[in-house]
């Protein structure tokens, strides 16, 4: 008969991709309660080691299995073993996480944060200010990790920039700065979560990407500063959000011309991540903000990429069919 | 494998050396190889297993009952000991460089120790 502990236990298996549960299940079962039992041979207590057999396994044996999902459902591009729809997953995850850091990196780039007023036009406290540089440095220190193939220190720098985004957003909205922030919050937290899935086995980017990477940031600025200059309501009515959305625009666009399902993967989550932050960012204009112009941009950016995202799944059907 | 094995690796290809095991047998062999250092968790080990089948390390040697239960027992292949070869020769050849440089240079002073009073600390020792 089954106990508890063995139920939970293959619970937690059905995280993984079906083609390995077939391959590997039962001799994961069967060497994980191999382990319970040698654990509980010495307890002379046989009441506590009946007792054993009711519970969850522990943090560590969960964190190990969702390791294991991870690392499987987002293959590396060479993983031996793993199917070519989680390497487009883990290509398309990767992307996102690149794309995503992109989009702060560029914008701290494109704002002159060691003038007087760190580029903000606005007379803000030394304390802000502070908070204000931080965020947009780390912003770019770890998007050129990441682009360079230093996985690791990007992995550190990500949370931190995302860690001072918080800060500084919680020091200088005059308001409730949850709703306020939740949209902005999204935008660049999803990328960080996206960036932890890159495990080791993905190989250091070649000289071609590494440069191609490279030259995106500085051609983001000058697309976000012709933006900001030329188009003066994009910079008075739009925000990150925006530039998430036009990113995920651009992303079916290449998916288009190259017919990559790789890239319409990416396309598919990026309007799915514009599209949750496009929705906060309406929540709160419609509880706080008095201009219905305002709300009206909303309300398009939301419409846009639920278009964009039924567009990419339609077309990924039709492939398939 | 091109790039140098990961510990685990290395020490699960050395563990089946002696003979085909199931799951926890290799769990336990691999803490006790590596001095307690690695300690692998079931989700890690089946990660390796896998990786391993499809690289052609390893193969399935026999499925045994055991309390109700499947035990499968894992052996290694030809191409897993060429491999755990290489990595051991690969580390031989590590540890003689640095023995050979450590031998070279163990007349002179540690670094950090001021070699007379006065002349400050002895950096560029080792150099």
């Amino acid at each position: 008969m089954m106990t508890p502990l063995e139920q939970h236990y293959r619970r937690l298996l059905r995280l993984l991709p079906a083609d390995y549960r077939q391959r590997w299940e039962e001799d994961m079962v069967a060497t994980y309660l191999d382990e319970e039992e040698a654990a509980w041979a010495g307890v002379e207590d046989e009441r506590e080691r009946e007792l054993a057999y009711l519970r969850h396994p522990p943090l560590r044996q969960v964190v190990s299995v969702l390791a294991l999902a991870v690392r499987l459902h987002l293959a590396a591009p060479a993983a031996p073993g793993a199917s070519l729809q989680a390497r487009q997953w883990g290509q398309a995850v990767r992307q996102v996480a690149r794309l995503g850091l992109l989009l702060p990196a560029a914008t701290a780039l494109n704002t002159p944060i060691w003038s007087p007023d760190g580029g903000t036009a606005a007379v803000l406290p030394g304390s802000e200010l502070l908070a204000w540089r931080a965020q947009a440095g780390l912003w770019l220190l770890a998007y050129l990790l990441l682009a360079t193939g230093q996985r690791r220190w990007a992995r550190v720098f990500a949370p931190l920039a995302l860690a001072a985004t918080l800060v500084e957003s919680a020091t200088s909205a005059a308001g409730p700065w949850i709703l306020g922030t939740a949209g902005y919050l999204i935008s660049v937290g999803v990328p960080v979560i996206a960036l932890l899935a890159w495990h080791g086995e993905v190989p250091a980017p070649s000289r071609r990407e590494l440069l191609r990477w490279l030259l995106a940031l500085p051609a983001a600025a000058a697309g976000l500063w012709v933006l900001g200059e030329q188009v003066a309501r994009f910079a008075l009515w739009t925000g990150p959000t925006t530039l998430l959305c036009l990113t995920a625009v651009g992303a079916a666009v290449v998916a288009a011309a190259r017919r990559s399902r790789t890239w319409s993967l990416t396309a598919l989550l990026l309007a799915a991540h514009a599209g949750a932050a496009a929705g906060l960012d309406l929540a709160n204009l419609i509880i706080h903000s008095t201009a219905p112009i305002a709300q009206i941009y909303a309300t398009a950016h939301v419409v846009a990429m639920l278009v964009l995202l039924l567009l990419v799944v339609s077309v990924r059907r039709q492939r398939r069919a | 494998m091109t790039s140098p094995m990961t510990e685990p690796a290395f020490f699960a290809l050395t563990a089946l050396v002696a003979g085909p095991l199931h799951g926890y047998a290799l769990l336990t062999e691999v803490e006790e190889l590596s001095g307690g250092r690695v300690s692998m968790k079931v989700g890690t080990l089946y990660g390796l297993l896998d990786r391993l089948t499809a690289e052609a390390f390893i193969e399935l040697d026999r499925e045994e009952l055991h309390q109700g239960r499947t035990r499968r027992y894992h052996r290694l292949t030809g191409p897993g000991r060429e491999a755990l070869q290489a990595e051991v020769e690969r580390q031989a050849a590590n540890a003689r460089a640095a023995s050979r440089r450590l031998a070279a240079h163990s007349a002179l002073p540690a670094p950090g120790r001021p070699k007379a009073a006065g002349s400050g600390a002895a950096g560029a020792v080792g150099a």
